[in-house]
């Protein structure tokens, strides 16, 4: 669906991004993760046909961006950084500009601007003018606007900016909702946001991609065939950390207070051992899961300044 | 078809933010304000100098006496408004940021420059339609000849639409209204000061040439109520170039 090739944006003698690879298949959701000032943005922008790169193509549903602006741009939806709202309209009359604007029938207005409301949870602001709504809510009609016209492609350049909790929580189910039917490109650098979604990473740094993969295997190469798995018991008992530890794949392992922290490989059967060696050992097995800090490592490790 | 309906999308919106602005509304009560006092006091000396048996005999034109003054008054106003219009057309899109949205909606730059410009001449020329109120409302009480104001008020039409397209232009070069709005003004003006340039040139080529660019050569024409291709050519031709510039300038923000 996304297909970017040798995408290459000079500033001068400054390479914002430098020859950026990779496709995006129809209905992924990909996260696109890096440190400020990686060229996320700057690679968004190109994305959408907004800025022109200085090599390299971009092609949207087989339509080049530069070649045939229209048709591409016609599949998508855009959040840039900034909400690109009107202060001096209203909700509702602003949806309804983006969706005439993307080319929404007339008679498709109404239902379309509808959904997108609902799905924002906009109604109650639905005829507030944009200048009185709070950075939340603007964000969130910037994402309405993105959506309203139901595109193909949805770019969205840190969506979650300014959402309170709750709101990221329904973003979240928003993003699980829109998955599939639609191809997303995701922008962030905040890293559970990647973790709760995303089902492709790709890591950008200084203008390259450093890597690219599942979040499940990404782990894995990062710590070379080691997993952090924390597990919590009822009831901890030391002795049995012995006959954990003995278990083949299980590297070490300790106890904090009821939790019970080890390395292994990461492997399903060891998995499968760990957890039926630790319900036999009667410690009460409340929780197991891999350590969320591993994502953290990985990206700290791949943005490392070299 | 659909370029057509993506044009009006723009030029919609943009006319409804025209007339929803309180300083379209506060322009126009000093303009109408002015001009009904400056209308007022040409008409009374009009009407006095008229019923005087001592100034009988004496030619007494009514477009010279009362509605040269007065659409020389809309000339001088437009000047000074036309920028404060024009100022936000795209400064105010760069500085919100809403020109991301402008930029990667499927419509080219173009439509774009298109829809803005037809909707500031629409708003602009809504101003001029009121200030026609005067000489209309002059003929329910007094008969005259309407040719020369009619001249008047087409010559002014394509003036607002050629000082539109000089504030558009303005406005693409900066994200600041401030600065667009002096610097519209800047061009404005610019554009009517190459009529001084007209007498001094000694080479025949140099001034026939001068003639023909200067503004103020054409509008006077229109004033006097002469309407010529040569006047009608040059506005359009201008309009459409200050367009073009800008829609070049629009296009051009992808590249940088």
């Amino acid at each position: 669906m996304i297909k970017v090739t040798g995408l290459t944006k000079l500033y001068g003698e400054r390479a914002a991004i430098d020859g950026l690879n990779f496709n995006v298949k129809k209905g992924e959701l990909v996260g696109f993760l890096g440190p400020n000032g990686a060229g996320k943005t700057t690679t968004m922008r190109i994305l959408t046909g907004f800025m022109a790169p200085s090599k390299g193509s971009v092609e949207i549903g087989g339509h080049d961006i530069f070649a045939d602006p229209l048709a591409a741009k016609s599949k998508i939806g855009y959040l840039p950084e900034t909400p690109p709202v009107y202060p001096d309209m209203k909700v509702s009359e602003y949806l309804k500009f983006v969706a005439r604007l993307r080319g929404v029938h007339k008679d498709e207005l109404t239902e379309k601007i509808d959904k997108a409301v609902e799905r924002l949870d906009l109604k109650d602001v639905k005829s507030r003018l944009i200048q009185n709504l709070s950075k939340g809510f603007r964000q969130r009609v910037g994402l309405a606007q993105a959506i309203v016209s139901e595109p193909e492609v949805l770019i969205l350049d840190e969506p979650t900016v300014g959402l309170d909790p709750t709101q990221v929580a329904h973003f979240r189910d928003l993003l699980k909702e829109l998955k599939g039917k639609h191809t997303i490109i995701l922008s962030t650098h905040i890293l559970p946001e990647v973790q709760a979604s995303c089902e492709r990473l790709l890591i950008i740094n200084q203008g390259r991609i450093v890597a690219e993969d599942s979040l499940a295997s990404l782990s894995q190469k990062a710590s070379k065939g080691k997993m952090r798995v924390m597990i919590r018991v009822k009831r901890a008992k030391e002795q049995y950390i012995e006959s954990i530890t003995n278990l083949s794949g299980v590297a070490a392992a300790s106890f904090a207070g009821e939790e019970l922290h080890l390395d292994c490989d990461g492997a399903d059967q060891t998995l499968e051992a760990l957890s039926s060696s630790v319900v036999e050992s009667g410690m009460g097995l409340l929780e197991m899961k891999i350590s969320t800090e591993q994502l953290e490592d990985i990206f700290l490790e791949l943005t490392a300044k070299k | 078809m659909k370029q057509i309906n993506v044009t009006l999308v723009i030029f919609f919106k943009e006319l409804k933010a025209y007339f929803r602005s309180p300083l379209f509304y506060s322009l126009s009560f000093f303009y109408t304000a002015l001009l009904s006092f400056q209308f007022l006091r040409s008409l009374t000396a009009f009407a006095l100098a008229s019923s005087n048996p001592m100034m009988a005999g004496q030619s007494k034109n009514i477009h010279q006496m009362v509605f040269m003054p007065h659409i020389n008054m809309v000339y001088l106003i437009m000047l000074f408004l036309t920028p404060l219009i024009t100022m936000r057309m795209f400064a105010e899109e760069k500085k919100e940021r809403t020109m991301d949205l402008l930029l990667t909606a499927p419509i080219s730059s173009t439509q774009i420059v298109m829809g803005k410009f037809l909707a500031a001449w629409l708003a602009l020329s809504f101003l001029l339609l009121l200030a026609m109120l005067y000489p209309l409302s002059t003929g329910l009480i007094a008969e005259f000849d309407y040719a020369p104001v009619w001249g008047s008020y087409l010559g002014m039409f394509l003036l607002i639409g050629l000082n539109c397209s000089l504030g558009m232009l303005a406005s693409s070069l900066t994200s600041s209204a401030l600065f667009a709005s002096f610097l519209g003004f800047l061009f404005m003006l610019s554009m009517l000061l190459i009529g001084a340039l007209v007498g001094s040139f000694n080479h025949p080529f140099w001034s026939a040439l001068a003639e023909q660019l200067a503004v103020v050569m054409h509008i006077q024409d229109f004033f006097n109520g002469t309407i010529e291709l040569t006047g009608i050519v040059f506005m359009l031709s201008s309009i459409l170039l200050f367009s073009f510039f800008a829609q070049r300038v629009v296009e051009s923000s992808r590249w940088r």
